[in-house]
């Protein structure tokens, strides 16, 4: 006759002091590395007298796109090229009315997209913004200049446009 | 829930740490996914704000121009202080701002002696970091680039956030 053999019963509980040990250690040091805003950056120029290139297109068949941002009418677009018949370059001025108080930027976007369609080696685009603009507006324009957010099977694509973004001011 | 009794009377604690290591898995993903590689060693200027852009390229690091509501600033040092839109205690003829003149011609010789010495492409060195709050006026901000063109600095790097 015997006894029966009592069971041990394991204790199931994980012992999670070394976990929490790594944690504590990675936690301080992501804290320090972390980042929570992300810089990025826009480039430009202004117009400088140099011995180089002008700024006017006059590669193979390419256009300099010119948008003069009015904060009474929106945008108006003009074309300059030193390749392109005159009557031509004159047809694809364009002005783009603003849309309540906001500036029409997808309309702009599409405009130039059109225009990069056509001359594809185009890369310049000249902002003459009014002095009253404000810098977050001159952004946009640059934004709305530079790339267009494409939608194509179910993606969104960045395509982009006039990479060369020169900013001047109206000569009075 | 917390402990159990043993038979002398003592109560013998386990503390159940599993919640905080919800909390800490969280965290630590959060931190993760906020963690940067790149070299964001740029202070922002609490004065400014800068805009957001869909622009994604980084940032080189060189000369910075800081321009906010109530100073322009080369660097860490104030150029010239601003008031309602407007350059005050410096001398500004049309779009010439003396001392940030000043201030990016000695930079910019500086930038050549080390171009020079060191080989490296001195148009490249010679580029503005440009960080400017989004409310001001383009009349304030032209100034200031014009100035910086006159100094021998054209090209830019116009600082803004991701979108």
């Amino acid at each position: 006759m015997g006894f029966a053999k009592r069971r041990e019963v394991e204790d199931p509980t994980l012992n999670l002091i070394p976990v929490m040990n790594l944690f504590v250690a990675l936690i301080p040091f992501l804290l320090l590395s972390a980042v929570f805003f992300h810089m990025r950056v826009i480039k430009g120029s202004v117009p400088a007298a140099t011995e180089g290139e002008t700024d006017i297109a006059k590669g193979d068949e390419t256009v300099t796109m010119t948008v003069q941002v009015d904060p009474k009418d929106g945008y108006h677009v003009t074309a300059s090229s030193a390749t392109l018949p005159p009557d031509i370059v004159d047809k694809l001025g364009r002005s783009i009315k603003k849309k309540g108080d906001e500036y029409d930027t997808e309309e702009l976007g599409k405009f130039l997209r059109g225009i990069k369609r056509k001359w594809p080696k185009s890369d310049t685009v000249i902002i003459v913004p009014d002095p009253t603009v404000k810098y977050r507006e001159l952004v946009d324009t640059m934004d709305a200049s530079r790339e267009i957010e494409i939608e194509m099977d179910g993606k969104t694509h960045h395509y982009i446009m006039f990479s060369r973004v020169v900013v001047s001011s109206l000569v009075t | 829930m917390f402990g159990r009794k043993s038979r002398t009377g003592s109560t013998e604690f386990a503390l159940n740490i599993t919640s905080m290591m919800d909390m800490f898995t969280i965290i630590l993903v959060f931190l993760l996914h906020s963690f940067s590689a790149e070299d964001q060693d740029v202070k922002l200027n609490p004065d400014i704000t800068l805009p957001h852009s869909t622009s994604e390229k980084t940032f080189k690091k060189t000369v910075q121009v800081l321009l906010s509501a109530h100073d322009l600033r080369v660097e860490d040092e104030i150029v010239c202080k601003v008031k309602k839109e407007q350059f005050v205690g410096a001398k500004v003829e049309g779009n010439k701002i003396f001392p940030l003149f000043n201030a990016l011609e000695k930079k910019r010789a500086r930038i050549l002696e080390e171009t020079a010495a060191s080989g490296k492409d001195a148009e490249e060195e010679t580029v503005i970091l440009f960080m400017a709050d989004e409310g001001l006026g383009f009349d304030m901000i032209n100034k200031v680039m014009k100035t910086c063109g006159m100094a021998g600095f054209a090209n830019f790097q116009f600082a803004v956030l991701a979108k």
